[in-house]
């Protein structure tokens, strides 16, 4: 068995954005997998907005999921038969709202993919993909986001158009920002960076202290 | 490289020796088992017959018969004769076990045999004693002076509510029952019966007096022959001298030629429904070969970008395929012996055969070459995507066909475009027509009939082709339905329409299986049907044969006082055979073994009649007017007697108005001229005939009376018991009984059946399987997705049951339509039976399809849930 995360401790504050870096296999997927309960930790324990999701089972989480978390992949992940508008209601659908196809369009409208509502994954670029995802992650309002390299599969301009609209969704909607990241300049537009090296925090700054 | 790709993949491969394992595994099996029962039935021939020689006859042979059959013992041939009549039993009262203590009666196979029977073979008894024995007479322990042992079936110990040394009283003689009789060496096809087999010895029969004149009668004379003499000249000498008792030779080299000919028949289906199985299960490989493909694409493009051209990689790759057709086909060889096993259990009575499991070469190499071949013709078509994988590929990731065609356009374009590239391209034609021959020459071997072969795989083609069309047609109705608001519905409906999932294969294949399996019920349930509306309302509910002349008075004073408000209809009858017509005599040899050949062999039971029965209708001619008795005389003095021939017989016989027949009746001739042809509804079930003559031609001849009564249910038990009383010779037929046999009988043809086309099913669920794990990755990174969303595993399960539920559903819904339409082609034009809406079947047939289609696909996918998301998101 290997270590991949060890001696690891932080706290996020309330609204926070915090950027986690660190070389290829220095462990920053799998902590942000860790944190959306899509893994369990072979010791030690997580708490998410006052909840101690360590313990639960896989039910609890994926409830705890649907309301609390929005996660944004790098490789956008989007259900390939579902459209545009389909993929972004999903989540709402899951946690039962009954507007969720209304909620769904606003979404779209505020990704700026309204005109897109009825393309499937397929038709779409992979810069409209992972807009579908942003909105996608913010459908519930979690008031905690997940995204891991948001802008790894995307060229830099299009990348660029993402991140600000995922800082804006960000500010709109008042939630608790963690990305994982390569990218220097995205880091360095967070509040705080985490830099992890062989599974262990290396540093922890806060941005302009 | 073969084989360094099937040692890379073996895990892929599992499937594909699935689908090929269980269809080689139904052909081998039903083989081995038809190989089985021809060679017991060859080697057994001798105790079959229960004798190297048979002489059979429908009347008791004449002095200067019996005279020939003893000169046999001079020449040192043993001979035992047999003599098998239908009786009635009766139980003792103070015998019967259950209350009240009625005496009971039932209908019985009587079967009176010499003391040296059987010939050949053995008499299974329990107690095992010598028969000769258990049938001796004895004085002790008799509710009469004398009792004789009796051997009896157990199923008359039950329907009479009696025991083991119980006594029976049958005709005059009462009997104690001695044994219970488990198998007869010379009764093969005994699934037909019109009562419990009872044998007893010879003096007992001349004890009951159930032999008249001019009674139902099958006398038999066993022969064992001396190995020194030669039989065909044996045989050709009693046919001769025998000729005028009516009697037929037969030899144990004709070994049961009827039971033969149906195992044969019966056989050759089976067989052709393990070749569906096998059909089946290549859809299955295409699909694999498909999916394996897909994740070679890669490996492929390296191969082409380092100089190999496609069709050497397409020869690595048949061959890889052959090879695993080989392995498969060892795997269903393997499965075949332990399927032959179960056999002979699922056909039970209908093959009373103790078979054995020997294990041939030759339907085992049978069966290894049939799935090789069959591999070879399914695998060409997947095999043909390597010519158009681009080399480019191995620097473009960006090419995901599944993807990129979702939505991409309707399944009727696709059906289309798949249309347009068959005739536009050389090699996929040419591919198409090499399949479609492979496949009908394949059919044709098993067939062992170029006809049958061709039908079997025209019928299997259009099979295919309803069922793509149907299949086309209700995803097109899917598309067309606004898009559900439930999640679980949405997903279901977007995987069962996305390319790639195998929608099409699969359905196609569970299809053709729900198509056997309903068929064969919605043909049984329509048989069974037909069975009991055909019969009318005013139908008889009993025939009582063999009344003798002296004995119709008193069978009248019975029905008067037992069931006086019964109609019911005394006709006299004798039995004869056909011995010539227009003068040209008739050899049975001749017609022994053609087709309807029976109308010249068979005996028939004439009638002289001055009224046309209701239920016939002159067909050509006309009949005879009713005239006054003195008018007749004259008549017979001056003209020839008329006879009046049922049409059909009529036609196979050959002969029309002005015909002249001859019969033979117990010795005598009479000849008649054919005056009409009749029309009869043998569904009528009334007393109807093939052969009526004008009125007063019997007079004279060895008549006895038949009489159909019909009978209120509750006065049925009481009149029966009142006849045995009175006239213990007079055999009463329940009509009630003997369709109840008939339905038994097709219930067992059609569970046999149906078991051996369950197998076909099995192969669809196989080719399922294999297709669902085609797409085991794709449905494991959609879970992974929708976890990661929030999506619980019950979520996921809904979504996936929807699925399943539609793939069944579309198969059950297009199957069922299908086995309603073959159903119909088999009543209709090989049963002339009229087609019903059986919606019980035809709805089980869906919802059983449904629910296997959901148990399946979760057998098949139910790992998937487990699995941790994080991983397969992060393609580990």
């Amino acid at each position: 068995m290997v270590n991949i995360l060890h001696s690891l401790t932080f706290d996020v504050q309330q609204k926070q954005v915090v950027a986690v870096v660190g070389p290829s296999g220095s462990g920053k997927s799998t902590l942000l997998g860790l944190l959306a309960g899509l893994d369990k930790p072979t010791s030690g324990s997580i708490s998410l907005n006052g909840h101690e999701i360590t313990s639960w089972n896989e039910y609890q989480l994926a409830h705890f999921r649907r309301r609390q978390i929005g996660y944004i992949f790098q490789a956008f992940h989007l259900i390939p038969t579902f459209t545009a508008l389909e993929n972004v209601a999903l989540p709402l659908e899951l946690s039962g709202e009954p507007m969720a196809v209304e909620r769904a369009q606003q979404l779209l409208k505020s990704v700026g993919l309204q005109d897109r509502h009825g393309h499937y994954p397929a038709q779409l670029s992979g810069g409209e993909q992972q807009r579908i995802a942003v909105a996608r992650a913010f459908a519930c309002r979690p008031p905690i986001l997940l995204a891991d390299e948001p802008t790894g599969n995307l060229d830099s301009a299009t990348g660029q158009l993402v991140i600000d609209l995922l800082l804006k969704l960000h500010r709109d909607h008042g939630s608790t920002l963690v990305l994982v990241t390569h990218d220097p300049n995205l880091a360095k537009r967070t509040e705080r960076i985490i830099t992890l090296h062989d599974g262990a925090i290396a540093s922890d700054k806060l941005i302009g202290s | 490289m073969a084989w360094r790709e099937t040692r890379g993949n073996w895990r892929q491969f599992i499937f594909f020796f699935g689908c090929l394992a269980v269809g080689v595994g139904a052909v081998v099996g039903i083989e081995l088992f038809a190989t089985n029962v021809e060679r017991l039935i060859l080697r057994d021939a001798r105790s079959l017959l229960g004798g190297d020689v048979e002489i059979r006859l429908t009347r008791p042979l004449s002095a200067s018969g019996s005279m020939v059959v003893e000169s046999l013992h001079e020449r040192h041939v043993d001979v035992t004769h047999v003599s098998e009549l239908a009786a009635m039993a009766a139980a003792s009262v103070a015998e019967v076990s259950e209350e009240p203590k009625t005496p009971s009666t039932q209908l019985v196979e009587l079967k009176a045999v010499e003391a040296n029977y059987p010939l050949y073979g053995t008499v299974e008894v329990n107690p095992p004693q010598p028969l000769r024995s258990l049938l001796a007479s004895r004085e002790t322990d008799c509710p009469a002076r004398l009792c004789f042992g009796v051997v009896v079936q157990e199923s008359l110990l039950i329907s009479l509510g009696i025991q083991l040394h119980n006594h029976v009283k049958i005709g005059h003689a009462w009997f104690r029952v001695t044994g219970i009789l488990d198998r007869e060496p010379d009764r093969v096809a005994s699934a037909f019966r019109l009562g419990p087999r009872v044998i007893i010895s010879r003096q007992a029969l001349a004890a009951t007096d159930l032999v008249k004149r001019g009674s139902r009668i099958r006398e038999r004379y066993l022969l064992r022959v001396p190995e020194s003499h030669a039989l065909g000249p044996l045989m050709e000498e009693l046919q001769g001298r025998l000729s005028k008792e009516g009697a037929t030779v037969s030899s144990y080299r004709d070994a049961q030629p009827r039971i033969r000919r149906f195992l044969d028949q019966l056989s050759t289906y089976l067989g052709l429904i393990g070749l569906t199985a096998l059909f089946v299960g290549g859809i299955g490989i295409a699909c694999t070969v498909h999916g394996f493909m897909k994740h070679k694409l890669t490996t492929v493009a390296i191969c082409k970008t380092l100089g190999a051209d496609a069709g050497f990689i397409m020869r690595v790759y048949l061959l890889q395929s052959v090879f695993l057709g080989c392995l498969g086909s060892v795997a269903g060889v393997a499965l075949g012996i332990g399927l032959q096993r179960l056999l002979p259990a699922l056909f039970g009575e209908l093959i009373p055969l103790d078979v054995g499991s020997r294990v041939d070469v030759l339907p085992l190499s049978k069966g290894m070459l049939l799935g090789a071949l069959t591999t070879l013709c399914f695998v060409l078509w997947p095999l043909l995507t390597i010519r158009s994988i681009p080399p480019a590929i191995v620097f473009r990731r960006d090419v995901d066909q599944e993807r990129s065609s979702i939505a991409a356009g309707s399944h009727f374009r696709s059906m289309k475009e798949t249309l347009m590239r068959l005739v536009h391209d050389r090699h996929r034609l040419g591919t198409a027509l090499l399949m479609g021959c492979g496949l009908t020459l394949l059919s044709v071997w098993q067939a062992r009939s170029l006809t049958l072969g061709l039908l079997f795989t025209a019928a299997f083609g259009a099979a295919l082709v309803f069922l793509q069309f149907g299949v086309w047609v209700l995803l097109h109705g899917l598309q067309k339905i606004p898009r559900s608001r439930s999640f679980a519905v949405r997903h279901a409906m977007g995987n069962v329409q996305r390319p790639g999932n195998y929608t099409l294969g699969m359905t196609v294949a569970i299809g053709v299986g729900v198509m056997v399996v309903v068929t064969v019920a919605l043909v049984k349930s329509s048989l069974l049907v037909a069975l009991g509306e055909r019969i009318p309302e005013d139908a008889p509910t009993f025939f009582f044969i063999d009344v003798q002349p002296d004995q119709r008075e008193r069978f009248e004073r019975v029905m008067q006082r037992e069931a006086s408000t019964a109609p019911y209809r005394l006709t006299p009858v004798v039995r004869s055979r056909l011995g010539a017509i227009d003068g040209h005599a008739i050899h049975p040899d001749e017609h022994k073994d053609k087709r309807n050949g029976w109308y010249f062999t068979r005996e028939y039971v004439l009638t002289a009649l001055s009224d046309l029965p209701k239920d016939n209708r002159v067909a050509k001619g006309q009949w005879w007017p009713a005239e006054s008795e003195d008018k007749q005389d004259d008549d017979k003095t001056r003209n020839p007697i008329r006879v009046s021939v049922e049409d059909e017989a009529a036609e196979n016989l050959g002969v029309d108005l002005g015909s002249t027949l001859e019969f033979d009746i117990q010795g005598t001739p009479l000849r008649a001229v054919v005056e009409s042809t009749r029309n009869v509804d043998w569904g009528s079930f009334s007393t109807n005939f093939f052969m009526i003559l004008s009125p007063r031609a019997l007079d004279g001849a060895p008549m006895t009376y038949i009489a159909s009564a019909k009978v209120e249910p509750e006065k049925e038990m009481p009149l029966q018991r009142a006849l045995v009383q009175a006239l213990p010779n007079v055999t009463a037929i329940k009509i009630g009984d003997v369709l109840a046999n008939v339905a038994r009988l097709l219930e067992q043809l059609a569970w046999a059946i149906q078991g051996i086309a369950l197998l076909s099913m099995t192969s669809g669920a196989v080719v399922m399987i294999a297709a669902l794990s085609s797409t085991r990755y794709r449905r494991l990174y959609e879970s992974a997705v929708l976890k990661a969303i929030g999506g619980t595993r019950q979520i996921i399960v809904k979504s996936f049951a929807v699925e399943f539920a539609l793939v069944g559903g579309l198969a059950g819904l297009i199957g069922v339509g299908l086995a309603s339409a073959l159903s119909w082609v088999i009543l209709h034009f090989f049963l002339d039976i009229a087609w019903t809406v059986q919606p019980m079947v035809l709805g089980w047939g869906l919802l059983a399809t449904v629910g296997i289609a959901v148990v399946v696909g979760f057998l098949s996918t139910f790992k998937i849930l487990g699995e941790p998301p994080l991983a397969v998101l992060r393609g580990e």
